[in-house]
Parts: structure tokens; C-alpha cells; sequence
């Protein structure tokens, strides 16, 4: 084998002198890893999240490392809404379900089902950024800026790229729409819809926590009303 | 690749031998929304005890973690390679949560009293910290109240040393000038009283702190015996000097 093939091992023809054992299936196709026998694209997705882990793991500890250690106000509990957040949360949670609809639908072959579960994400996700715009600008305007406070400091950076990653699941989800309806993934495929999806939903376990620890728990303290 | 191979090939997925879970993922979908339901409806019910509310939130937003990773996102009955490459740095993320928590967050101390007990003879706090516990079983102050009244007397007007200390370890929730803070410490010029008017009282609190409020117990982890008496003298000398747009009364008015 000369070098360049070496180099195009797994995914050149003609490697059959290669006694891997999985001559039968996958040649030529990059979407496979020869060695994981799963999707790489699945793969990808599934270590870039565990690195998005961290990633929001520093983020909601640095909140909680400052929590309480602003010396001027607002505080959370005099601005945070539990009845809008509560809103906008449940259409979070809603959209899991509706992508895990879509991610159903391209497995049995459905694209036209597919496109219309994707869709009804894409809008739940921008209903949701909507409300988080809503809540920065009200919060803005009670006084809470970026620069104001270790509170305003942490909150806006571990919220803000929370909703930025929303945004960007909003128009993956369009672009998968796009791409189903013209026929470029079909059912067979179904791995790529998954792909997108698995970011979806880590999007939504991301704010289960930051609602449940930085939204309810502001508000589910000992004694809570001592703290004036 | 030709469409015959899909069957073989485990990156192509097999349309025609696939079973719909339409049904469960409704299920899913309806368990975490009652769930929801459940964490914010229980903010509103006087009678759950709050000492039980974060516990409960808690196991819920792990229920809820787990059932969208688990369910929605298949990592329950997916790949091995999958669980690995997420739940590893999942673990790594609550480490440092968790331990910078421990670090920092007042509210720790409480539960781990409250709960470590349940479970455990000693929680971690009463080994690593036995002065803290100390303090929280009723630490009284070292001298009678008519003593401190005495010092108080004697001191004639000068509180330098209280001043100093209070300016830099209490000034933060304080004021420089005592007069308290939006959410944070009461104004300690005004003539009102939370934990009682004595000096004898504003050293108990130095040392034992007030339950669930920015108020720790300062003594011994910050300052000694001898910088609380002189705080509390500091203190006491503020006392009814009113100043400007100081925070509003709490507690009780001295007569």
C-alpha cells in the first residue's frame, strides 16, 4: 500500500488487503468510524457536549462562587420573575419534546413530518430567546448592567451564553429543515437530524439546571425572609 | 454506497425496522412538565418546610437531567463510547461546582448541619471547622453585660480601634459610615434593634452570627474576643447618630 493510500485508510476503495474484518460495510463512506463503529458525526457531537459540560460547569460555579458577594443591589430576589421564567422554561422543555419528534419522524422516513417537528422547535427556541431578551432589557432597566455587580457580572455571562447557544440551535434547526425539505437527508441519514438534536437537548438540560439552581433556589432559602 | 448496504452499515440508519416512540416520548414529555410544575408550584405552599425545599428541587432537577439525557437523548440504551466521552467531563463539571461551592457559599454550614447529621455522626464541617460548630451550639460572650457597659464608660468617646476594625471588615454589607445596606446589613446608627440594644448583645451576635443572613459568626475565624468587645463598643457609639440616607428601621424601636 503506498503511502498516500495509507493515508486514505477508511475511506479509499481498494484497501482489501487489509484483513480488518469489516470489509463488507462502511467502505468509502466518511460518516462511519471504522474503529467505534458508530456515526463520527454522533461521536463528534457526544464529546463536544462533554466539553460543553465544562464549559457551563465553570460558568454556573462562577455564579455561585460570587453568589451573595455584590455590594450593591439589585439582588436577584428583588428582580428575578419565577412566573415569566416559568414560562418560558416549560417552552424550552416543550421543544425536547417536539425535536425528539422530529429526530422519530426522519426515522421512520417521514421528511414531511420531520420538517414540521423541526420547525416547531426552531419557533419554541425563538420564543424562548424572546424572553430572554425580554428579562436582560427589564433587568437592564432595574439597574442590573453587566459592569454593575458581581451578580450582574456572572448571571448576564452564564444566561447570555446560554441563550446564545439557543440562538445558534435555531438556525441549526433551520438549516436541517431546509436541507430535509430538498431532500439532502432522508431517513436513512436519520444520524445527522440526531446530531442536531443531541445539541438540542443539551441545550434544555443546560437551563433544567440553571433554572432549578439560580432561578428557584434564589427563592428556597433557609429562612429566606431574614435575608432584608 | 449503494442503499443495500444500509442494513450492515450501523452509520446508515434502517428505516423500515424501526419501532416509532411516539408514545413514550409524550410520556417523557408530560412526566417533565409535571415535574416543573411540581418545583415551582412548591414555592407557593407555606407548609413545605424551607429547610426542605433545596433538597427537593434538587433530586427533581436531576430527575429531570436524567430523563432528557436518558430518554430524549437515548445515552440510556445508546454506545458505551457515547456515556464516556459526556458523562466523565459531566462529573468534572460538578466537582468544581461542588467544591467551589463548599468554598464560598454560606448556606453550606447550614446544611450540613441540618443534614450531615441525618446520615452521619460528623459532617465534614464539625471536623474541618470544630470552632464553627462551636460558635453555632451558643458561644457566650466572655464578659457580664454590666462589664461591657463599664468598658463602654471608660473608653471615653474613643472607639478608634472598633472604628478601624469595623471600617474594614464590616463596611461591605455595612456602610463605612454604619448606615446599612439595600439587602444587606441593617443601619447600625438608627435606634432600632433586630437582636437586641446591649453591647452584651452586639458581641453575642459577633460570635455567633444570625442563622441564614450575611451575618457569620466572626468570632474566632475573623476577628479575636478582644476586636469583637472593641466592635461592639464602636457599635454602640453609633448608635442613634442617624445618619444620612441611612437604611430604614428593622427590628424593634428603643424606646
Amino acid at each position: 500500500m503506498s503511502a498516500e493510500a495509507a493515508l486514505d485508510h477508511g475511506h479509499a476503495e481498494g484497501h482489501d488487503d487489509h484483513a480488518d474484518g469489516h470489509d463488507d460495510h462502511g467502505h468509502g463512506d466518511l460518516v462511519e468510524n471504522n474503529y467505534m463503529k458508530v456515526p463520527n458525526i454522533k461521536l463528534a457531537i457526544w464529546t463536544f457536549l462533554g466539553s460543553e459540560c465544562m464549559f457551563f460547569g465553570s460558568l454556573i460555579a462562577t455564579y455561585f462562587f460570587y453568589h451573595e458577594k455584590s455590594i450593591t443591589g439589585p439582588l436577584p430576589q428583588e428582580i428575578f420573575s419565577i412566573e415569566i421564567t416559568s414560562i418560558s422554561t416549560f417552552i424550552l422543555l416543550m421543544s425536547s419534546w417536539t425535536m425528539a419528534m422530529a429526530v422519530d419522524a426522519i426515522k421512520q422516513g417521514k421528511t414531511g413530518r420531520t420538517v414540521n417537528f423541526l420547525l416547531a422547535t426552531a419557533v419554541c427556541g425563538t420564543v424562548f430567546v424572546s424572553f430572554q431578551v425580554y428579562e436582560f432589557w427589564h433587568f437592564y432597566h432595574m439597574g442590573l448592567a453587566l459592569q454593575t455587580s458581581l451578580f450582574g457580572s456572572t448571571f448576564y455571562t452564564m444566561t447570555g451564553f446560554h441563550g446564545a447557544h439557543v440562538s445558534v440551535g435555531v438556525i441549526w434547526l433551520l438549516i436541517m429543515a431546509i436541507m430535509v425539505k430538498k431532500g439532502y437527508i432522508t431517513g436513512e441519514k436519520a444520524y445527522s437530524i440526531e446530531s442536531g438534536g443531541l445539541y438540542w437537548h443539551f441545550v434544555d438540560i443546560v437551563w433544567i439546571i440553571i433554572f432549578t439552581f439560580v432561578y428557584l433556589l434564589e427563592f428556597a432559602k433557609p429562612l429566606s425572609d431574614a435575608v432584608k | 454506497m449503494s442503499h443495500g448496504d444500509a442494513a450492515k452499515n450501523p452509520a446508515l440508519h434502517d428505516v423500515a425496522s424501526y419501532h416509532p416512540h411516539g408514545k413514550s416520548y409524550l410520556r417523557t414529555g408530560v412526566i417533565l412538565t409535571l415535574i416543573t410544575a411540581v418545583e415551582i408550584g412548591i414555592l407557593y405552599v407555606p407548609q413545605v418546610p424551607a429547610d426542605l425545599l433545596p433538597p427537593i428541587m434538587i433530586v427533581l432537577a436531576v430527575v429531570k437531567f436524567a430523563m432528557v439525557v436518558g430518554l430524549f437523548m437515548h445515552l440510556a440504551e445508546d454506545r458505551n463510547v457515547f456515556r464516556i466521552v459526556f458523562i466523565a467531563p459531566l462529573f468534572l463539571a460538578l466537582a468544581t461546582i461542588i467544591v467551589l461551592g463548599m468554598m464560598v457559599n454560606r448556606h453550606w454550614d447550614h446544611y450540613a448541619k441540618t443534614y450531615a447529621r441525618v446520615f452521619t455522626q460528623k459532617s465534614s464541617i464539625e471536623r474541618l471547622h470544630p470552632e464553627k460548630l462551636a460558635a453555632a451550639a451558643g458561644a457566650k460572650p466572655k464578659l457580664k453585660a454590666e462589664e461591657y457597659d463599664k468598658l463602654f464608660a471608660d473608653a471615653k468617646g474613643d472607639f478608634s480601634k472598633g472604628e478601624a476594625i469595623f471600617k474594614s471588615r464590616c463596611s461591605a454589607c455595612h456602610r463605612a459610615d454604619g448606615g446599612g445596606m439595600p439587602g444587606l446589613g441593617p443601619n447600625m446608627t438608627d435606634d432600632c434593634y433586630k437582636h437586641g440594644g446591649k453591647i452584651y448583645d452586639f458581641v453575642n451576635v459577633l460570635m455567633n452570627g444570625v442563622p441564614a443572613t450575611a451575618m457569620v459568626s466572626m468570632v474566632p475565624a475573623q476577628i479575636t474576643d478582644q476586636e469583637a468587645t472593641d466592635v461592639a463598643l464602636y457599635v454602640k457609639s453609633l448608635k442613634g447618630k442617624n445618619v444620612a440616607d441611612g437604611k430604614e428601621c428593622e427590628g424593634e424601636k428603643a424606646p
